[in-house]
C-alpha cells in the first residue's frame, strides 16, 4: 500500500517550550560534606530554593525520591513559592534507627517547577539533589572511652588514698607499741 | 621503718609519671658540649615590626549554604584589624588586602578599606568585600588577609578558613522548538532548534529527560509517542532514545560548572531533539502534551 504524505499540524510542528524556569537548589551538604548523625538521632536539615537571578516568581514542589526510609519533608504537600530575587528554605527531617542502620545513606530530594502549560508542548524543569548521610557511632564510643578513663582515675585515687592512709596510720601503732614496751 | 620506705617508694613511683620532666633529663643534658637550643632574638629598628592581623571571620557573610545562582555574584564581606607596636600611623592602609584561595580554583581577592572611627593608638580596622562567582567550587576556602607597614614590612594571616556550600541550577533556551513538515511514517526529523542549557551552580551535573506522549487534541487515539523521540548532544538523530514517563540520562551530556556567560561552551551543553519516527497512522491535527503532562528536563548527579 502506498503511503500518503499527509502533513500534520498544517505542515509545521511547533513545540512551544513553556516556562523553562531558572531556579537553583543549594545545600550545606554534598558528596564531600555529608550530614553526620548518630544512630537513634533525629535532626532537621534544610535545602534552599533560590530564584536570585530570575525576574518572575516560580512555584515548585518537592519530593523525596531516595532514602525515604530515613528522610521526610516537614511540609510534603506544600507548593513552594520562590519570589524573584529571593530564597526559600525547605526543611527535611532525618531519623536514623537505633538498630539495623546503614553506615551511609543518600537522600535524594527532587524539586520540580510548575509549568504554565502554555503551548502544545510543555517542558518543565526539575533539579535533583543528593544529600549524603554518614551514620557514626563516635559519640557513643567516646562516651565509653570517657567512662573507662573515669574508672581508672577513681581506682588510682583510691589506691593513692589507701597508701597515704596506711602511711599515716603505721607510725601511731609503732608509738603505741613503744609505749607498751616502756611500761613493761 | 622499712615498711614506710616501701610505701614511700611505691607512692613516688605512682606519682612519677605525672611529672613533666624525667629524673634522668638532668644527666642527659650533661654532655660537656656547649648547649644548643633555638633562641628568639628581637631586634627592633625604628618602625621595623610588621603589623599583626586579627581576622573577624565570625562576622563574615555566611556562604556555607551555597552561593547565589548565576549570573548573580555573591558579595562576601569581612573585616580584619591590624595593630602595630610602633603605632597606628606606622600601618600602610593602602596595602590592606583580602584573598580567598582554594586549590584548583581561581583566587578571589580585593583591596580593603579603612573603617573610619574605629582606629586606636596602635590599631585600625578594615572592611573588604570579595565577589565570589557561582561556579566557585564548594568546600573549604582559605582566608588570606594581608597588610604592610610604611617600611614595607609585610604581614599576613592565613589561619582561618570558611565553607562554601553546593548549588545545583540551570537555565535553558530557546522557548520553542519547530519542525518542518512532518509526514506520517517519516523518520529522522530533527527539530530546527536545539536547547542550550547553562549551569548556574557550582556542581557538575548530568542531564535527563522525562518524556510524555503528545496526543492528538481532536483524536487522542493518535499520538507522537515519547519513545519516538531522541536527544543528542550533537546535531543529528540516533541519540539517546527517550522513554515514556521515565527519566533517561542523555548519553554524553554533561553540564560542567563554569562561566556560561562566555558563550563559548564553558558551563553549557546543547541538546538536539529528534523525532526518530512518526507513526504511519497519524492524522492532520494538533498534537500536545496537555493530556499527559509536560516533559521534564532534569539535572542530577
Amino acid at each position: 500500500m502506498k503511503m500518503k504524505n499527509i502533513p500534520i499540524i498544517l505542515g509545521i510542528l511547533i513545540l512551544t517550550l513553556s516556562s523553562v524556569s531558572a531556579f537553583a537548589v543549594s545545600s550545606k551538604y554534598w558528596d564531600e560534606n555529608p550530614v553526620i548523625i548518630s544512630p537513634g538521632e533525629t535532626i532537621t536539615i534544610e535545602t534552599i530554593l533560590q530564584n536570585m537571578a530570575g525576574s518572575e516568581n516560580i512555584e515548585a514542589t518537592a519530593t523525596i525520591s531516595g532514602g525515604s526510609e530515613i528522610a521526610k519533608l516537614m511540609e510534603p504537600s506544600k507548593t513552594y513559592l520562590i519570589n524573584a530575587a529571593e530564597k526559600t528554605n525547605v526543611p527535611m527531617q532525618i531519623t536514623i534507627p537505633k538498630e539495623n542502620f546503614q553506615e551511609r545513606y543518600v537522600v535524594v530530594i527532587s524539586f520540580k517547577s510548575k509549568t504554565a502549560g502554555e503551548g502544545d508542548f510543555s517542558l518543565g524543569s526539575s533539579i535533583e539533589r543528593e544529600i549524603p548521610i554518614q551514620v557514626t557511632q563516635i559519640p557513643q564510643e567516646a562516651e565509653q572511652l570517657n567512662r573507662s578513663y573515669q574508672i581508672i582515675a577513681i581506682l588510682g585515687i583510691v589506691i593513692i588514698g589507701l597508701i597515704i592512709f596506711l602511711l599515716l596510720k603505721k607510725p601511731k601503732n609503732k608509738k603505741k607499741k613503744k609505749k607498751i614496751i616502756k611500761k613493761k | 621503718m622499712k615498711i614506710n620506705l616501701i610505701y614511700t617508694s611505691i607512692l613516688i613511683l605512682i606519682l612519677l609519671p605525672f611529672a613533666t620532666a624525667g629524673l634522668t633529663d638532668f644527666f642527659d643534658k650533661m654532655t660537656g658540649k656547649a648547649t644548643n637550643q633555638p633562641v628568639n632574638l628581637e631586634v627592633s629598628v625604628g618602625g621595623g615590626n610588621a603589623p599583626v592581623i586579627t581576622l573577624y571571620d565570625n562576622l563574615m557573610t555566611d556562604v556555607s549554604s551555597g552561593l547565589n545562582e548565576g549570573p548573580l555574584l555573591t558579595s562576601v564581606q569581612m573585616t580584619f584589624s591590624a595593630s602595630d607596636s610602633e603605632g597606628r600611623g606606622n600601618i600602610n592602609d593602602s596595602t590592606a588586602y583580602l584573598k580567598f584561595t582554594k586549590s584548583g580554583e581561581a583566587t578571589r581577592q580585593t583591596g580593603c578599606s579603612l573603617i573610619g572611627g574605629e582606629t586606636t593608638t596602635n590599631s585600625a580596622n578594615y572592611t573588604c568585600t570579595v565577589d565570589m562567582y557561582w561556579w566557585d567550587a564548594p568546600g573549604t576556602w582559605t582566608i588570606n588577609a594581608s597588610i604592610s607597614d610604611i617600611n614595607n614590612n609585610p604581614s599576613s594571616n592565613t589561619t582561618r578558613t570558611f565553607s562554601v556550600g553546593a548549588t545545583a541550577g540551570f537555565t535553558s533556551a530557546p522557548n520553542s522548538l519547530t519542525w518542518n513538515t512532518i509526514n506520517p511514517g517519516q523518520s529522522n526529523q530533527e527539530a530546527n532548534e536545539f536547547i542550550t542549557l547553562n549551569n548556574t551552580g557550582n556542581l557538575d551535573r548530568n542531564i535527563q529527560f522525562n518524556a510524555t506522549n503528545l496526543k492528538g487534541t481532536t483524536d487522542n487515539t493518535k499520538a507522537l509517542y515519547a519513545e519516538n523521540f531522541s536527544a543528542n548532544t550533537l546535531a543529528g538523530c540516533e541519540g539517546t532514545p527517550l522513554a515514556h514517563l521515565s527519566f533517561q540520562q542523555i548519553i554524553g551530556a554533561s553540564l560542567q560548572r563554569g562561566n556560561y556567560t562566555l558563550s563559548d561552551g564553558t558551563g553549557q551543553e546543547n541538546i538536539f531533539i529528534c523525532l526518530e519516527a512518526a507513526n504511519s497512522d497519524l492524522t492532520q491535527q494538533t498534537y500536545s502534551t496537555t493530556e499527559e503532562g509536560a516533559w521534564t528536563l532534569n539535572i542530577a548527579a
